[in-house]
């Protein structure tokens, strides 16, 4: 057999560890060491268990992914969201279907924090779902906005998997997030207008909530000078060129840690409560991203990529068929694998191969387009089943929504990701022309 | 098919100088004249797993079979070849490489036994890049935010009152862009690749007998398998390594920081140049930096006088030829 | 008698799991604040916080060793149960059972590894490389805690009832 082969092989008994519900970390491991074993020896496998988890752990760029998570739990202690969402509801909320909106803007707002889907997921979930339950609410709509907009997260700067993406391609991480403006905009937009079409068509599940006065409207807007206070600290840090993007992750732990003690009240309990969710879920995704470097060593050993490339050149397909191939992998993938995985997993084998390639874009410009796409595509994998990180979190905070429903609620703001796709793929305007007047 | 097939492991993308200038037409160089007896196969960018400081375990242990890495990624492994390290030291990659090779094939046995040397060479000396303010004398630095590129210049630019801040290599784009950093020093080889000379308008660069620094890198070959190649196919590996390797390496690191250099002057950056008295005066205000390095060493017990003597000779031989 | 002995593994367990995800939540916690000191004396005094990037290296390596057991302990790990959803409980608990044998058998292949790797790091003096802080520090973290989740793993396996599944 060739390692080719190997590789296809490997593929295949992963994609059935994982459906009988081996953990996707493992699965990878197992997988990986088995590829790694025929190809590069026992002795090679031995050493890289030894070695990798301090290599793989202690990766400064990394750092923002507990960063991210425990601000989104301090966030919740803090008030923060509860109040956003609030603030939100009163001016969205007396539309039909309008606190589902005010989740999807409140997801938004938290996102420009904070950079990390599983967060935004969970904190606007918490508070946002029982209050579409209490209304009436179709679980379908309320699971769905809220897994949708749940990857608001990613999609508006800051986000951890566009810092990953940087770093893997060399990319300048500053420019990448001023790139991810617009389409995060878009993203939210497009969301909004999905659930406005929804409680049109099926009027019953999504109804109004309580009328407000202009009074209330503006008496609740000053409720959330704190998100619009981190935000603005965050921001303008990061542009005056006092610290990093990725420092920037730290600048909003401390200042939610800060709000959550002296604004919600957080005394220890809380405390200890906020970092025991942070470790279990930043182990979940260091994990993977274990398992998934030793199956991405495996796939480079195979010598598959290589072979990939050359078969893709020299099949004498245009680039932007190419590139719409990566995309359906993507989906794919998405539907088994997380998304930093899938970044990891991926863009080391598609990434040389776009740059190779003539788009018409200017090769500074092309780095940029892409990761962007991509970022898009794999966030779609957070709501699209069997494994839909996002979906699980929602159905964690209600048992009672059955998971059949929320993944049928997913599938109308999946068209409006596919719409977005598009015309990022057809207009790349859209994601260069602010960094073009910015940078 | 071939009988032997070596891995290359490095962490460099493909599209790098090293890999497309360097690693790869050696490789192509060995393979052709051993008749396509050895094939060489090529890992960049950490393909085969692990952080760029374990690249020299993984050759010594076999895990890949050939790299090429970076000294300082792993302080305090290889004491002697921090000589090089100092301010002052270096002259062109090429004559300094050459003196490396040498002075490693005479002086660092005992630090290189685990593995087959096939050269150690250097980059171009570095340079300043700064963003706003323009580095025309040591005074200039104070106060300044500078990302040093080793702990031995850091402690040189504390000298000129500068906030030295380390940060890894794939931060200081993202960080100079807007101010995090104020100043970089590199060799223009890494400016061009993370389009830093985009990011700063001025450059300073030392003009003088020597250059301010450099960086010293390690490519080598897994003993055991040199051991088990037969006599001819060594004698293959051994036409492409030592000091005339090294002296090739150097060459192509001079050629590039050249091109790369050109791109900072067609951006419309400007010059500024550290000469004559200012120079002199940097080197007396560096000068503690040496001696504590003297004193280091010899608190462990190196020689450390004749190997900074043997290493400035040896860079002045190779310089004159 | 047999019984009550493998209570007590598991509070233990237990107890020590939650103690490391807090020691770890803690460590994430400090390079924070340090991040946010390093900024404001490099900002406003002129001197950032010498190796703070070594630092955040260093301790977020500790910090996600200190998380692994307690994600295990409390089924973090994702699992795709899509197309088991309709087996009957005895098949789950054998697939079940599958995973909690894999993950034993992972962590103590890393466990044991790692004080191999973790000797040598020591021998070769692997360092950082500002600060000069010894890395064999990470390994005995991360021995330590691979070996609890060893542990773990055993303790799942010989004491979980059928019925019981993973979420
Ligand atoms: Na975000
Ligand atoms: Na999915």
């Amino acid at each position: 057999m060739s390692n080719v082969q190997l590789a296809f092989l490997m593929m295949g008994i992963l994609l059935i560890l994982m459906s009988i519900r081996i953990p996707i970390a493992l699965a990878m491991m197992v997988c990986g060491s088995i590829g790694y074993v025929v190809i590069g020896g026992l002795p090679a496998l031995l050493e890289y268990l030894g070695t990798a988890p301090v290599a793989k752990f202690s990766t400064y760029d990394l750092s923002v992914v507990p960063l991210f998570l425990l601000m989104g739990e301090l966030a919740t202690r803090s008030g923060i969201t509860t109040e956003l969402f609030r603030t939100c509801n009163t001016w969205v909320g007396r539309q039909k279907g309008g606190i589902a909106m005010a989740a999807v803007a409140g997801c938004a707002a938290f996102g420009a924090i904070c950079g990390s889907s599983l967060a935004t997921a969970s904190t606007m979930g918490k508070v946002a779902l029982p209050e579409m339950r209490r209304l009436n609410y179709s679980g379908s709509l309320a699971a769905g906005a809220l897994a949708a907009g749940g990857t608001l997260g990613i999609l508006i700067p800051p986000s951890m998997v566009l810092i990953i993406f940087a770093v893997l391609t060399e990319q300048n991480i500053s420019k990448m997030f001023i790139a991810a403006f617009i389409p995060g905009f878009l993203a939210a937009a497009g969301y909004m207008i999905t659930i406005a079409i929804y409680v049109r068509l099926y009027p019953n599940s999504g109804p109004r909530g309580e009328a407000t006065t202009w009074l209330q409207k503006l008496k609740s807007t000053r409720d959330v000078w704190h998100i619009t206070l981190i935000f603005l600290i965050v921001l303008g840090g990061i542009y005056f060129g006092i610290f990093t993007p990725t420092e920037a992750a730290s600048v909003g732990v401390v200042l939610t840690a800060i709000l959550a003690i002296t604004h919600g009240k957080m005394r220890m309990e809380g405390l200890l409560a906020s970092l025991i969710r942070t470790a279990v879920s930043s182990a979940m995704i260091f994990f993977i991203v274990l398992g998934a470097d030793l199956f991405s060593v495996f796939i480079a050993l195979s010598k598959l990529p290589e072979i990939g490339v050359e078969v893709l050149t020299n099949s004498g397909l245009s680039a932007y068929t190419i590139l719409v191939i990566m995309l359906i992998t993507y989906l794919i993938m998405g539907c088994f694998l997380d998304s930093l995985a899938m970044i990891l997993l991926t863009i080391p084998i598609y990434f040389p191969i776009i740059m190779a390639m003539d788009f018409g874009i200017p090769t500074a410009d092309l780095g940029i387009w892409f990761g962007i796409i991509a970022l898009v595509v794999v966030e779609v994998g957070l709501i699209t089943p069997p494994v839909g990180m996002n979906i699980f979190i929602i159905k964690s905070f209600d048992q009672s929504l059955p998971l059949k429903e929320c993944f049928k609620g997913v599938v109308p703001f999946l068209l409006s990701d596919f719409v977005r796709v598009a015309l990022l793929v057809m207009f790349p305007g859209i994601t260069l022309w602010l960094v073009h007047a910015i940078g | 098919e071939a009988e032997f097939t070596l891995k290359l492991h490095h962490m460099l993308p493909p599209m790098s100088m090293a890999h497309s200038k360097f690693l790869e037409p050696w490789a192509e160089k060995v393979e052709a004249e051993s008749n396509g007896r050895i094939d060489i196969e090529l890992y960049p960018a950490m393909q085969l797993g692990g952080k760029p400081p374990q690249l020299f375990d993984q050759v010594r242990k076999g895990i890949s079979d050939i790299t090429w890495t970076v000294g300082g990624y792993t302080p305090g492994r290889f004491p002697k070849a921090t000589v090089f390290e100092l301010p002052f030291m270096p002259s062109t990659a090429k004559a300094t490489s050459m003196a490396l090779q040498e002075y490693a094939e005479t002086e660092m046995q005992d630090e290189m036994k685990d593995v087959h040397l096939l050269a150690m060479h250097t980059h171009a000396p570095g340079s300043f890049h700064s963003r706003e303010k323009a580095i025309k004398t040591g005074a200039d630095l104070d106060g300044l935010k500078v990302r040093a590129p080793n702990k031995i210049m850091s402690e040189g630019f504390k000298e000129f009152g500068a906030n030295t801040i380390f940060m890894p290599v794939t931060e200081m784009a993202s960080a100079i862009s807007k101010g995090v950093l104020d100043v970089a020093v590199l060799p223009y080889e890494v400016v061009l690749p993370t389009k830093i000379y985009e990011l700063v308008k001025h450059h300073t660069e030392i003009k003088g007998d020597r250059g301010l620094y450099t960086q010293f890198f390690i490519f080598a070959m897994n003993k055991d398998v040199y051991a088990d190649l037969p006599a001819d196919l060594q004698k293959v590996i051994d036409d492409n390594s030592g000091v005339a390797l090294a002296g090739h390496i150097g060459t192509l690191f001079d050629n590039y920081e050249q091109h790369a250099r050109s791109y900072a002057v067609k951006q419309g950056n400007s010059f500024d140049y550290i000469e004559g008295a200012e120079y002199d005066a940097w080197k007396a205000k560096l000068e503690p930096v040496r001696e504590e390095w003297l004193e280091d060493m010899n608190d462990d017990d190196y020689e450390a006088e004749r190997l900074l003597e043997k290493a400035e000779s040896l860079i002045k031989k190779y310089e004159s030829m | 008698m047999k019984l009550s002995i493998m209570n007590v593994v598991e509070v233990g367990l237990k107890r020590v799991s939650m103690s490391f995800a807090l020691l770890g939540g803690l460590i994430m916690l400090c390079l924070a604040i340090i991040t946010v000191a390093s900024i404001i004396g490099r900002t406003f005094f002129g001197q950032s916080v010498e190796g703070d990037y070594e630092l955040t290296e260093v301790g977020l390596a500790m910090a996600v060793f200190l998380f692994l057991p307690e994600c295990y302990l409390r089924k973090g790990h994702i699992i795709v149960d899509l197309f088991t959803a309709h087996c009957r409980p005895k098949t789950l608990h054998l697939l079940d059972q599958l995973g909690h044998l894999i993950f034993t058998f992972v962590s103590a292949a890393f466990a044991y590894r790692m004080v191999l790797s973790g000797l040598e790091s020591r021998d070769y003096y692997e360092q950082t490389m500002i600060l000069e802080l010894p890395m064999w520090w990470v390994y005995v973290v991360g021995v330590i805690c691979f070996s609890v989740c060893t542990l773990c793993g055993l303790q799942r396996l010989m004491c979980s009832p059928v019925g019981e599944q993973n979420e």
